[in-house]
């Protein structure tokens, strides 16, 4: 116990030799009371270990004791990029390469729209009376450390009635270097009344070098407003990354959210959708492919504040190899929360002996007109459904290949972008084969 | 077509077959009846090749193969077809790329060029017609939430496009109104020919009305104990598998 709290305060003390190399650099702009604050909730909080209920199952600061420098920018050209881009969607994009905006990749913005790098737009009123105020540091020591490094993200503005045509694409990507880097990617999203878009947030590494990605997303969605939302997770085979993702759900608002992880060594997602206006609705969905000693949390948190507002949440993963994931899913339905109609389930399918689930569904419900429902499983492929193809004719590699296909298909299948649900597609089968591959190799 | 000789097979060291002899030729139709836990599933799924079952002594030779060493997909793709007692849900596949999926597998085995969607439309709905079963439910997932009728019918429909040389009927009838019962076994009849053979294993005389075999044998404790035409059948209906289990206990003494 007194041996990691002392690596973590050195670790910390470490950060604080950053800030004040930072602060010096921001020489009295905006937001310095922000960061100020969130240093010292993480001095005071430090990198959470074991003993914290939250991170109960995983010791973050063995993981984080690398001395990670601030990344600098590099060049990336075009082919690099290739990968990462849907090829059939005509999106607005933005390009962050190691944290740092990218502004040769950006594609043209259109009117009626603001997009900017967050970096940039510090004074802008919105970030000024928005920023920080979802993502609270108080308690989270990895969203104390963004808020104090953050810099460049995306700002999203949406005016009222606006629907914007074109998907926003956010590509963050780290590059490998020798000297293991951090990256604190900021975001903040705020769709007016009765406004619609849909994003699509990548988190991309290139290389097998260890890095560290430690985003924050807040996403503000205001009365009738329709917020659609994808999130890609490919980090490299070494990489570490925590992300913060929060919304708020005015009255009769929307949001659906689909978190893809397929890559990194560490991840950790914590998922928010705060309904705070009567009759919004929340979908969260996820689906996690590991293999090998991939480590992925998924912590969701759907908060019911008023009445009539429905909640689906359905999670699904796959895992080969000694790979371990955890799903905690809280619905907290307040007093007033009447009429609240909540669904969670999260399913599992261990390809391996050596792979192991945690899942912990959480209700909290003080109102008494609910309905909630919430289940989990998790469990081999199906011998029967496997034996019944093969008797048919279908060769167990293939048989294998179509009972995963259709089950993370489930989740594939809800995504509505026709490109992003193509690529993704792809992505994922080829993800299966080698994830099927090692298991029988 | 297909010789079973002293077949010994069972379920985690439980032997449950104890020495299966069976000669089945082409143009033939074989029914195996018995009381339950006779052993008749048993063979039905040792013979597709199920992994849970192993065969400790005897052997299966199909078209002069050994078929116990074969994958169940490889099979198939020999032409042996099972019909599944309890044909198995699977949620999130289409039965229409299920089927073309399976025919084009057993294409591919056999160096034959795959069907395209358009050509198996086109040959999907005529078999369909066979089982007399909507188009609809080509959209549907395979066998999920289809009633005990509609999960046998579209084992026969497999059976249909599939066309293999030697099928196993497993309790086809089991769970069927008599409707069903006669859309099933029509489609039986109508799939067999003079080249091909069935082995219909069945618990009642009833299926047997509509599908007539050449030959009945009588499963008991893991061994065919009695053989012969399908007046055997009648007799059990009439007269209940007690007699034979008396006559076999006396005999064994």
């Amino acid at each position: 116990m007194t041996g990691s709290k002392k690596n973590t305060r050195h670790t910390a003390s470490n950060h604080t030799s950053w800030i004040q190399k930072f602060e010096s650099s921001l020489n009295g702009q905006p937001l310095r009371a922000l960061r100020q604050r969130a240093i010292a909730d993480f001095d005071r909080l430090g990198y959470p270990t074991t003993a914290d209920e939250a991170w109960k199952s995983v010791n973050p600061s063995a993981l984080i004791r690398t001395n990670f420098e601030p990344a600098a920018p590099v060049p990336l050209a075009d082919a690099e990029l290739e990968p990462f881009i849907y090829p059939d969607l005509q999106a607005i994009r933005l390009v962050f390469v190691n944290g740092h905006y990218a502004p040769e990749h950006a594609s043209d913005i259109p009117e009626g729209i603001n997009i900017a790098n967050l970096a940039d737009v510090y004074d802008h009123p919105l970030v000024k009376a928005h920023l920080g105020k979802l993502a609270q540091t108080a308690d989270l020591a990895f969203t104390a450390l963004n808020t104090a490094f953050m810099r460049d993200g995306v700002f999203i503005h949406v005016q009222p009635n606006i629907t914007v045509e074109a998907p926003i694409h956010i590509l963050f990507i780290t590059t490998g270097s020798e000297i293991p880097k951090i990256s604190h990617p900021r975001n903040l999203i705020i769709a007016d009344e009765n406004s619609q878009l849909s994003i699509v947030e990548t988190y991309a590494g290139i290389g097998s070098e260890a890095y560290f990605t430690n985003a924050v997303t807040e996403i503000i969605a205001r009365d009738n407003a329709s917020v659609n939302s994808i999130r890609l997770e490919l980090q490299g085979t070494a990489g570490l990354h925590v992300a913060n993702f929060q919304a708020q759900l005015g009255r009769n608002s929307r949001m659906t959210f689909h978190d893809f992880t397929l890559g990194g060594a560490f991840v950790r997602n914590d998922v928010s959708a705060y309904m705070r206006g009567e009759g919004s609705e929340a979908t969260v969905n996820g689906f996690y492919a590991l293999e090998g000693s991939q480590h992925v949390d998924n912590y969701t948190l759907l908060e019911h504040a008023e009445p009539h507002c429905p909640s689906h949440e359905l999670y699904k993963g796959i895992l080969g190899g000694s790979s371990r994931a955890i799903f905690r899913g809280k619905i907290h339905v307040h007093q007033k929360a009447q009429h609240t109609d909540a669904y969670q389930q999260n399913e599992n399918i261990l390809l391996s002996d050596n792979a192991r689930v945690n899942t912990k569904p959480q209700l909290e419900i003080y109102a008494d007109e609910v309905k909630c429902s919430h289940g989990a499983t998790i469990g081999q492929l199906d011998e029967n459904a496997l034996f019944y193809l093969q008797a048919r004719g279908i060769p167990k590699a293939e048989a294998k290949r179509i009972l995963l296909r259709a089950f993370a298909d489930d989740i594939i299948g809800r995504v509505t972008l026709a490109p992003v649900r193509s690529h993704l597609s792809d992505l994922i089968d080829t993800r299966l084969e080698h994830i099927d591959a090692r298991e029988t190799a | 077509m297909l010789e079973i000789r002293n077949l010994h097979a069972g379920v985690e060291g439980a032997e449950i077959l104890h020495g299966i002899n069976l000669t089945v030729n082409a143009g033939e139709i074989h029914a195996i009846m018995g009381p339950n836990g006779s052993g008749k599933s048993t063979l039905a799924q040792v013979l597709a090749g199920h992994e849970a079952y192993s065969v400790t002594e005897g052997e299966v030779i199909y078209e002069g193969q050994d078929l116990i060493d074969m994958d169940p997909d490889e099979r198939a793709a020999q032409g042996v077809f099972l019909a599944f007692q309890y044909p198995v849900e699977i949620p999130g596949v289409n039965s229409a790329y299920f089927l073309r999926t399976a025919l084009n597998a057993l294409r591919t085995a056999r160096d034959e060029e795959e069907v395209d969607a358009i050509d198996f439309l086109t040959l999907i709905r005529d078999k369909l017609k066979l089982v007399e079963m909507d188009e609809k439910f080509l959209k549907r997932s395979v066998n999920e939430g289809f009633s005990g009728g509609e999960k046998k019918r579209h084992e026969i429909l497999q059976m249909a496009v599939l066309e293999p040389r030697l099928s196993i009927l497993d309790e086809t009838d089991s769970g069927l109104d008599i409707d069903a019962l006669r859309v099933v076994a029509n489609g039986v009849n109508t799939l067999h020919s003079a080249d091909k053979a069935a082995i219909v294993v069945t618990h009642y005389q009833r299926l047997l009305n509509n599908i007539v075999p050449d030959f009945v044998h009588v499963m008991l404790d893991g061994r065919i104990v009695q053989s012969g035409d399908k007046t055997l059948a009648l007799e059990l209906e009439e007269k209940g598998y007690d007699w034979i289990k008396e006559e076999h206990a006396t005999h064994s003494v």
